[in-house]
């Protein structure tokens, strides 16, 4: 083997874009550089060290160990949890459901913490597009509250503005501020909505594109513009954040602007694009959803899948129903509402990083990072499946330790 | 048989308690061992109702339930008849998807009374609900017929997306309150902060408010004041986002 | 007894129409998973004396995996909380008969485990998933893998492809073909798919006319249309030697009159082999301002003429269904009129996706006709060999109400009965009401449902029960109707293996994976992989499945 080696079409998981141009250049097992990554992707490659270790409490053990102590803390569990963090292929998350089956348990992920919007998808359905698509079609963008740059640093360059299309269009951005929430700051057009108002705004807004007439208000009068600039392009594309940061949006904004993005399709076309973070997260759905019928909030007590997107996991680790959790993936992904009801449960914890996990798990297995070290398949977060390439070796597999922990379960 | 079925909550719930086996229009064809070993699950495990209720009386269709539920999930979900009295609190789903009967909660009732179940495309689709206490979010949300009362306060998203029936609100209605509903009355003697997609029509004496009224009055013993069942109401219409077939009453006093 | 090495099973009445054998009692002998000639005397065997052995069932046509039946799945929670599915107890869960159960739900779209448990317990081994956008078949394939028991392939879609738009531009039909041969390769597909050619890029083009009107419209280029797709697509897999034709899913799905356009479809590739699917959805006469009646009658007396063309019919059951179709501006219809939720996916260079969950309801006037026309198709069809059962599940209703489909078909009085029960509104002058005697014969089902489509797929080793064939078997306990029959037959075997036993599934080992894996010329490598470079998302080079060109 050469000291030094370019891994090429590699698929980045640090936020959803999940870029798969990256060519890692690769020294000595480690990662040198990220080519073609942007500082999110590059941070995410590191350098490619992970711990690698098996521990039960503070000792170091075998793996074998470790997973014999993991199956019998979960196997006695009355009210086990199973979790579902990020970093992790599809072929582990498969492997995870079905533990969480056998088990009987709860199962969860960080979608969860959107429920609100996962419930408004399931009223009403969506209009999506594929990234490539938006490239291809949209002659207007309307960036809804949220600047990619920051969280998504890509996803102009790559998808939605800058490269050219099939149709070739002259594209039109246009930056919505909502309150705090900014659009992209270099905008052809800018619109200013009041944070108070956003729901009512896009209420307006699908009135109109239902041909409907309302009285004037001055506070909307910017989003009854922009709703009749929409509805003179050829084809939308409205970005949203899925995933905000800061304080919880009005859970009817994500309703909201699904039914405009429809209401959009009888005068022109619309699609809305959902930006998501990395990590997969976007497979955990989906593996949930084929696996049970239902993408978040799953609860097999009662031996098959129920839905609970009012009470999952973060409810009832916070009210002390579960008495013993199996946190699979990046520790550190699991969202502070469930992770802090974590330190006083029994724990095991699968994933990078396990061993250095916050809440001091009972069990901690470290593996690799599902795109560096591990293979498989990833999802973007607009549902497009991609092969994960590992540049570096190292720690056992997600997927191997899963399946060997799964082995170790005996059906209750 | 009894004049009316009596479950007492033995001792308060620490976690959830599915109780959707609690619909009185099954209880008529059923004795007291036989109502005592209804499926109910707790903390995901399956259990018996009689694990947490003392039963007293049997084969009736009036069935009242008694302690502090809030942690009791889907109380008279899916009934299509009968009479539900809960005496204390009620968890969510109380009367979801419901179609017939009637259902009392004396107490604080939590989210999505009425309401659908996730993705269902309608909520309740006929009966009645009385809360005589604050109603949680989504109170009446995707209702297709039927009438729901609170006494007092109402969640955020009462009534959304309702399809048509009715929701009487006493107190302050949450935010959102009648968003996207395409048909349907939504009746406000509080606040109301109404969603921006609806539009003033008129300002009338409804008739089929003073009978509702009255209705309430005798059927349901609510105090309705004369002034309110004669009085003049704003009529907003919408929500416009939708059909625009539905209307928001505001009382506007004598 | 597990995955038996040997078994006979005796004394059942055999239907296996492919080897013309029809209702013959005799021995099925089995050995390695294959039928085979005859066993040694000490053998064991498994007494079917009474009942009705055939090859196991094979669907060609149903949308079971991938993300478009994923985006479905996650838009009924509502479905899937009223049909809780408990992990079937194996009397031998971890041994030799495969993994673990799992849990999961049902509806019109079960989880992928309960998908192929359920499909099992139908007695079918075999299952076609008919749409997968080449972008998206990496994840067909992974939920193919969760799904046990049924062997499955996946059509590629291609009607609405830009890279083979370019080639019909250019008239480059070598390289359209060659095209072809690698994207089947790249998704690990078995067949090609056309749906709505030219409509659905029309739709995603975002400006008026939204969809086709004719087989001569220009689509982007005045020398792509309909027609031009269609006879490329048709030669490619033919010049290919796929096993399976062309499978076509004809323009204006759904629309009154849309009959004429299916019979200049089929005129249009008079001469060549095609397989035009869920023809119910493409047989209604009348016309945008005339309304809507059946036009049965006359596709179907075209498909009868032609010995080249196949078709399966798509029928309608009244209750719970989703529509969900590459047809993406169907979706839009089917929404904007009937108010319901609504999934539209615009998909990159290829394809789209609209998905609205419907019930057909025996009341409804529209529903009555294509329930009528469906069984008009069947009952008027004369080969059966070209004709196969299917629902376009869940478009058409659940796989689950084959065993009801197949009562109507038997069972003349029944039939009639029902015939009473619809709205017939618009059924005036339809065959069916004028009175159709025509009842199925057991050996004639077996055609429809096993032997037909296995033929038609050119899976030589299913769908029949001579030596060589897959131990894939059937059989059924008589008594009853024919829908009870064939909802639960009391033996399934998959490969050898008893996966159903006194009507219980018993073991559930994972099923094979259908592709073909066609010659092509890799010249068209270098521009295509300039195309991608200079209009994909996606890396050519990350674009196939693993392994598979």
């Amino acid at each position: 083997m050469s000291a030094e080696q370019v891994v090429e079409h590699v698929t980045c998981l640090g936020c959803g874009c999940a870029c798969d141009d990256i060519a890692p250049l690769v020294r000595q097992n480690r990662i040198v550089e990220a080519r073609n990554a942007c500082p999110l992707g590059r941070a995410w490659f590191g350098d490619g060290t992970v711990p690698q270790e098996a521990r039960v409490g503070a000792h170091t053990v075998s793996l074998e160990a470790a997973l014999t102590h993991a199956a019998t803390i979960l196997t006695q569990a009355r009210r086990p949890l199973v979790y579902l963090a990020a970093e992790l292929s599809c072929e582990t998350q498969r492997a995870a459901v079905g533990i969480a089956d056998r088990l009987r348990a709860v199962l969860d992920s960080a979608t969860s913490e959107i429920a609100a919007a996962v419930l408004a998808a399931q009223r009403r359905g969506r209009v999506a597009a594929t990234l490539g698509e938006l490239r291809q079609r949209a002659d207007l963008v309307v960036f809804w509250g949220v600047d990619p740059a920051e969280r998504y640093p890509r996803y102009t360059s790559r998808y939605a503005v800058a490269p050219g299309g099939l149709q070739a269009p002259i594209r039109t951005v246009v930056a919505v501020d909502v309150g705090g929430h900014r659009g992209p700051g270099d905008a052809d057009a800018r619109v200013i909505i009041s944070a108070d108002v956003e729901v009512d705004a896009l209420g307006v807004m699908r009135a109109i594109a239902r041909g409907h007439a309302l009285p004037d208000v001055p506070a909307l009068r910017p989003a009854v513009e922009l709703a009749r600039r929409m509805m003179q392009a050829r084809y939308v594309a409205l970005v949203h954040d899925a995933e905000p940061d800061g304080t919880p949006a009005d859970p009817d904004r994500a309703e909201g602007l699904i039914a405009l993005a429809q209401a959009l399709n009888g005068p022109t076309r619309c699609a809305l694009s959902t930006l998501r973070a990395g990590g997969n997260r976007s497979g955990a759905d989906a593996v949930v959803t084929w696996q049970t019928g239902f993408p978040c909030a799953v609860d097999f007590g009662r031996g098959y899948p129920s839905y609970r997107p009012h009470d999952g996991a973060a409810a009832l680790v916070a009210r002390r129903e579960i008495d013993a959790t199996l946190v699979i993936g990046l520790p550190g992904s699991v969202p502070e509402s469930v992770a802090r009801g974590l330190a006083s449960v029994a724990t095991v914890a699968i994933g990078p990083f396990a061993s250095a996990a916050a809440f001091e798990p009972a069990v901690a297995v470290d593996t690799g990072v599902a795109g560096i070290h591990e293979g498989g398949m990833a999802f973007r977060m607009d549902d497009v499946p991609l092969p994960l390439r590992p540049s570096v070796a190292g720690p056992p597999a997600a997927a191997v330790v899963v399946g060997e922990l799964a082995t170790r379960l005996v059906s209750p | 048989m009894s004049d009316q079925v009596v479950l007492t909550l033995r001792a308060p719930l620490a976690h959830r308690l599915e109780a959707d086996a609690i619909v009185p229009d099954r209880f008529p064809a059923l004795g007291a061992r036989a109502i005592a070993a209804l499926p109910v699950w707790y903390s995901g495990r399956p259990a018996a109702l009689g694990d947490f209720f003392t039963v007293t009386g049997e084969r009736s269709e009036r069935v009242l339930v008694q302690g502090d539920l809030a942690w009791a999930v889907g109380l008279g979900a899916g009934m299509v008849g009968g009479e539900l009295v809960i005496e204390g609190a009620a968890g969510r789903d109380a009367g979801a998807a419901m179609a017939g009967g009637v259902i009392e909660i004396r107490g604080t009732a939590g989210d999505n009374a009425g309401g659908a179940l996730p993705g269902a495309s309608r909520g309740m689709t006929g009966g009645e609900i009385v809360i005589r206490g604050t109603a949680g979010v989504d109170t009446g949300a995707r209702m297709r017929r039927g009438l729901i009362a609170v006494t007092g306060d109402a969640g955020q998203g009462t009534g959304r997306g309702m399809i048509a029936g009715t929701v009487v609100i006493f107190g302050a209605a949450g935010s959102g309150t009648g968003r996207w509903i395409k048909r349907g009355s939504i009746v406000s003697f509080g606040a109301l902060v109404r969603p921006a997609s609806f539009r003033y029509a008129c300002t009338y004496r409804p008739p089929h408010i003073r009978l509702l009224l009255r209705y309430l009055a005798t059927r349901h013993s609510l105090p309705v004041t004369e002034s309110q069942i004669a009085g003049r109401y704003h009529r907003y219409s919408g929500d416009l986002a939708e059909l625009g077939k539905g209307e928001i009453l505001e009382w506007a006093g004598a | 007894m597990m995955r038996a090495e040997r078994l006979r099973i005796t004394g059942g009445t055999v239907y296996d129409p492919a080897n013309g054998v029809a209702s013959v009692v005799g021995d099925v002998c089995i050995e390695d998973g294959k039928v085979v000639t005859e066993l040694p005397t000490g053998a064991p065997r498994l007494d079917a004396s009474g009942m009705i052995v055939m090859p196991g069932g094979v669907d060609i046509h149903s949308h079971i995996a991938g993300s478009s039946v994923n985006h479905g799945r996650q838009l009924q929670p509502e479905e899937h909380a009223v049909d809780p599915v408990p992990a079937p107890r194996l009397d031998d869960p971890d041994g030799e008969g495969g993994q673990p159960t799992r849990s999961g739900t049902g509806g019109t779209i079960p989880s992928t485990f309960t998908t192929g448990y359920r499909y099992a317990g139908l007695g079918y081994t075999t299952a076609m998933e008919a749409a997968v956008a080449p972008l998206f078949a990496r994840h067909a394939h992974a939920e193919l893998d969760d799904t046990p028991i049924i062997d499955a392939g996946l059509f590629a879609l291609l009607g609405n492809d830009e890279y083979l738009f370019r080639q019909i531009a250019a008239g480059e039909g070598a390289r359209a073909r060659d095209y072809a041969a690698w994207v089947l390769r790249a998704a690990g597909a078995y067949a090609i798919k056309v749906v709505n050619p030219g409509g659905v890029e029309l739709w995603k083009r975002g400006a008026p006319p939204r969809n086709v009107t004719g087989l001569d419209d220009p689509v982007g280029s005045t020398a792509v249309t309909p027609r031009r797709i269609l006879e490329t697509l048709t030669n490619a897999g033919n010049e290919l030697g796929l096993p399976h034709p062309v499978h076509i899913h004809c323009n204006a799905l759904g629309q009154p009159g849309n009959a004429a356009t299916t019979l200049e479809t089929m005129q249009t590739l008079a001469g060549r082999r095609a397989h035009f699917t869920h023809l119910q959805f493409h047989s209604y006469g009348g016309g945008r301002d005339k309304g809507w009646q059946s036009g049965a009658k006359d596709v179907i007396e075209y498909v009868n003429a032609h010995p080249e063309v196949s078709v399966d019919v798509g029928q309608v059951m009244f209750g719970p269904a989703t529509t969900l179709t590459a047809d993406a501006p169907v979706g839009y219809l089917l929404h904007a009129s009937s108010g319901r939720k609504w999934v539209n996916v615009d998909v990159e260079l290829e394809t789209g996706c609209g998905i609205v969950p419907y019930v057909y309801k025996e009341k409804a006037a529209v529903a009555a006709l294509q329930w009528a026309v469906g069984l008009e198709l069947f009952l008027l069809a004369t080969d059966p060999w070209r004709v196969v059962l299917s629902t376009d599940h869940p478009n058409g209703g659940s796989f689950l109400s084959y065993p009801e489909l197949i009562r109507l078909l038997m069972d003349r009085a029944y039939r009639d009965e029902q015939i009473k029960r619809v709205n017939a509104k618009l059924l005036k002058g339809s065959a069916l009401a004028d009175g159709l005697a025509r009842e199925y014969t057991l050996n004639e089902i077996a055609i429809i449902t096993r032997a037909g489509p296995a033929r038609l797929l050119g899976l030589t080793e299913k769908g029949h029960l001579g030596p060589g064939a897959d131990a894939d078997v059937t059989i059924y306990a008589q008594g009853g109707d024919a829908a009870t029959m064939f909802a639960t037959p009391r033996y399934v075997l998959k490969g050898g293996t008893l996966v159903v036993e006194e009507g219980q599934l018993r073991r559930a080992p994972a099923g094979r994976r259908l592709a073909v894996r066609p010659e092509y010329d890799d010249a068209v490598l270098p521009d295509l992989k300039r195309y991608f470079d200079q209009y994909a998302s996606v890396s050519f080079e990350n674009y196939p499945c693993a392994g598979s060109v």
